[in-house]
């Protein structure tokens, strides 16, 4: 709300920046703010699919993770395969109907749920009190036993001595162990990646020293980095269980597949399929009492037909943290302030370079350019991020964004500041010359003066660009705006209400820098232009 | 996998991994093209819309510029994270193609609709107002008129955006949707070093990306030379 009526405030400011564009005033500003509140408050009821349905369908939609060796992942045929794929197949199976897997990364399982894309979910969902919540589990599939891996460069042996400032601890986005270790260790330092290999890449490249999490899920990656003497620490923290979840009240689904896991386990089914993929059973077994409550899920009595799951919004959690989104705005914004001077140093000298360099150097800073604006700033800072450390130059997540993007606004400022640097007229640098100026007096007193003046709108804009382009470092894990939006939503699975709040936050922050960069040009050239005119 | 990058070449170089590759490729390219194509579209009403001055339109041209100021004031991954979870609520059937294909469509329509705007409005009021004194009715004003002038200024820029909005898919990799930075991420997850996953989707974004961006540049040359003096 405050930021569309600061919008309202700024609005002559704003179109200074925004292209040109005609604000509305104060009072029709109200009506576009309530049906904005009445775009957010809408949601249609999203139907969860009964056990009839599904069997009618012929069809069982089931999330697995895409990248979660050995539980599923695509194999050497660009295909899903694992343990959740062939547990999946036997359900599917018993049930009679096809099984179709829906890849859902971790922060997924439990929205896709909630929706009705898929009908159940797998991916090692621990069982915690936030998600039941919103949904429901069956009995457990198998266990997760937390434990520490680590290398020799850490020299620990039970995972209470961990609890150190200069430790680095990695974790995953969406997994339960980032609260349990946010309680029980506080002290290290964290690193938040969004995919598993990535823990262990972190680890191995030396960005993190160690991960606390179920050392069964993850220590097959580590055969990816045989020159790194890996540790498990022996004694596992504590077990916690893994089920399969079904969307909230469809008992009938969840009935089913009770009984479906029920004989799965007393047949050794589960621990069979485990070992296939494993090459070891369960360091905590699930035990009998575990499963005990399916023993007649067969005979429950479930009332037929669909159950209606809802969206119901819930902003308290979300507007509670604002500070703390906040505090990723501030981040965001160092980011881009780093990357605009950055790269408006480097794009000035290759722009120079460009129009007065001698041919090969010109060849060399066209090079540059192409390369830098016909790739994604994206697969750019991957590269520095993943590929470096390979040669031995490890950048800190911060860094490799802050590098990236100041290397992609180079790119961009060159051409931007090129077209400046053209502009100027002949004349006016003969005249500095016949003054006597030098070279670099003609280029603080003549070429920048008027350089400044021409692009200082187009590179306004860019700011702004750099200020959105700098949400791509969250899914580095670095915590600014973006990456603080998804940690929270990650815990309190209120995604739409979180990002709903980021967005008006970004709103915000660049209609403030839009009018600070036109209040600053203004009072900058408008001198000049009395002065020159009159 | 073999430890050596030229070995691991040689793996990355099969029938499968290229088949994987084009298929990546092709999603990207879908997500580009439509949205862009449908952004066009539906940025040209808004625009359309933007210009007119009846009193009845007003609450449509206001909504209008909440569309386009927040779709251009909000990152594009915001935009796709807030279309998936939306999209679970009004339409969980959509596949990820599609949720991606949505935001870019959203994300491409609020940049065009400005630079549609922004060539409608570069050409001359005399010109109008030359039509409005032949009393020529405001579509004609605007068929025979202000289009035939303005079209050259929108097309290179509307070019340029297509071109660089290829690059911004990639946020889309953060979704699951299986486009070339994804299958860049999976290539690496199953072994293969950074440089050889991640190089080879960067010279596939430069092979689409840099020819495209010469036509559009050429474009501009065919196009634009009545705008200079």
């Amino acid at each position: 709300m405050i930021v569309l009526l600061t919008g309202c405030r700024l609005k002559k400011i704003d179109t200074f920046c925004a292209g040109g564009t005609a604000c509305p005033d104060r009072g029709l500003h109200r009506v576009a703010l309530m049906l904005l509140l009445c775009l957010l408050a809408w949601a249609a009821p999203a139907q969860a699919r009964s056990l009839q349905t599904i069997r009618a369908s012929g069809e069982l939609r089931v999330g697995v993770n895409p990248n979660f060796p050995p539980m599923s992942s695509f194999g050497p045929d660009n295909r899903l395969a694992g343990f959740d794929v062939d547990i999946a197949r036997r359900i599917a199976a018993a049930l009679g109907v096809r099984l179709s897997l829906v890849p859902t990364e971790a922060a997924q399982r439990v929205p896709f749920l909630v929706s009705g894309r898929i009908d159940m979910s797998m991916g090692a969902l621990t069982i915690t009190p936030e998600r039941q919540a919103l949904i429901d589990f069956t009995i457990p599939l198998h266990t997760e036993a937390m434990g520490v891996i680590t290398t020799d460069r850490l020299p620990v042996r039970r995972w209470q001595e961990l609890d150190r400032a200069d430790v680095t601890l990695v974790n995953m986005r969406g997994n339960q162990s980032v609260a349990f270790l946010q309680e029980k260790l506080p002290q290290p330092r964290r690193l938040l990646v969004d995919g598993n290999a990535d823990t262990i890449r972190a680890i191995a490249q030396g960005r993190a020293d160690a991960l606390v999490e179920n050392t069964d899920f993850f220590i097959g990656f580590t055969k990816q980095y045989p020159a790194i003497r890996w540790r498990v620490l022996p004694d596992p923290i504590f077990a916690s269980w893994c089920s399969i979840g079904v969307a909230k009240g469809n008992d009938s689904l969840r009935a089913a597949l009770d009984a479906i896991l029920y004989r799965l386990h007393r047949s050794g089914a589960v621990d069979a399929i485990w070992r296939r993929h494993y090459g070891a059973s369960m360091t905590v077994p699930v035990s009998a009492e575990r499963i005990a409550p399916a023993r007649d899920a067969d005979r429950r009595v479930v009332a037929p037909g669909e159950q209606a799951t809802g969206y119901r919004f819930d902003w308290s959690d979300v507007l509670a943290k604002v500070p703390y989104l906040l505090g990723g705005a501030t981040v965001s914004l160092a980011i881009a302030s780093i990357a605009f001077w950055g790269g408006a140093v480097i794009g000035f000298g290759c722009a120079l370079g460009k129009l007065y360099g001698n041919p090969a150097v010109a060849r060399g800073i066209g090079g540059y350019v192409s390369l830098f604006t016909n790739t994604p700033a994206l697969v750019q800072i991957f590269l520095l991020y993943y590929a470096l450390p390979d040669a031995g130059v490890k950048l800190s997540s911060f860094t490799a964004v802050a590098v990236g993007l100041t290397l992609n606004a180079g790119a961009y400022l060159t051409e931007i500041l090129r077209a400046g640097i053209a502009s100027v007229r002949h004349t006016e640098l003969e005249a500095g010359m016949v003054l006597g100026l030098s070279r670099g007096g003609l280029v603080r007193h003549v070429m920048l003066p008027h350089v400044i003046r021409t692009v200082y709108r187009p590179l306004a804009n860019f700011f702004i660009i750099l200020v959105l382009g700098s949400s791509m470092a969250a899914l580095f894990g670095v915590e600014e705006l973006t990456g603080r939006a998804i940690n929270i939503s990650t815990t309190n699975l209120r995604t739409i209400e979180t990002f709903a709040v980021t967005g008006l936050i970004y709103i915000a922050l660049t209609l403030i820098a839009s009018a600070a960069l036109a209040g600053v040009g203004r009072a900058l050239f408008a001198t000049h232009r009395r002065r020159w005119v009159r | 996998m073999p430890p050596d990058l030229s070995g691991q070449l040689a793996a990355l170089l099969t029938w499968s991994n290229a088949e994987f590759l084009v298929g990546a490729l092709a999603r990207t390219l879908a997500m580009t093209v439509i949205g862009c194509s449908l952004g066009f579209a539906a940025g040209f009403a808004i625009a359309v819309l933007r210009r007119t001055r009846a009193a009845w339109l007003a609450p449509a041209r206001w909504a209008a510029l909440l569309f386009v100021e927040t779709f251009r004031r909000v990152p594009f991954l915001v935009t796709l994270i807030l279309a998936l979870f939306a999209t679970q609520q009004i339409a969980p059937e959509l596949s990820l193609l599609g949720i991606a294909t949505v935001a870019a469509t959203l994300a491409a329509t609020a940049y065009l609709s400005e630079i549609v705007g922004a060539g409608l409005g570069a050409v001359p009021d005399l010109q109008r107002e030359g039509a409005e004194a032949l009393n020529l009715s405001a579509w004609q004003t605007f068929w025979l008129v202000v289009l035939p002038q303005s079209w050259r200024v929108i097309l290179p820029p509307a070019a340029a955006f297509m071109v660089m909005f290829v690059k911004d898919t990639s946020l889309a990799s953060h979704l699951g949707v299986v486009e070339l930075t994804f299958s860049g991420k999976i290539l690496i997850n199953r072994g293969f070093s950074p440089v050889l996953g991640f190089g080879a989707v960067l010279i596939l974004y430069f092979l689409i990306s840099w020819p495209l961006g010469r036509l559009a540049a050429r474009l501009e040359t065919i196009l634009a030379p009545s705008q200079r003096s």
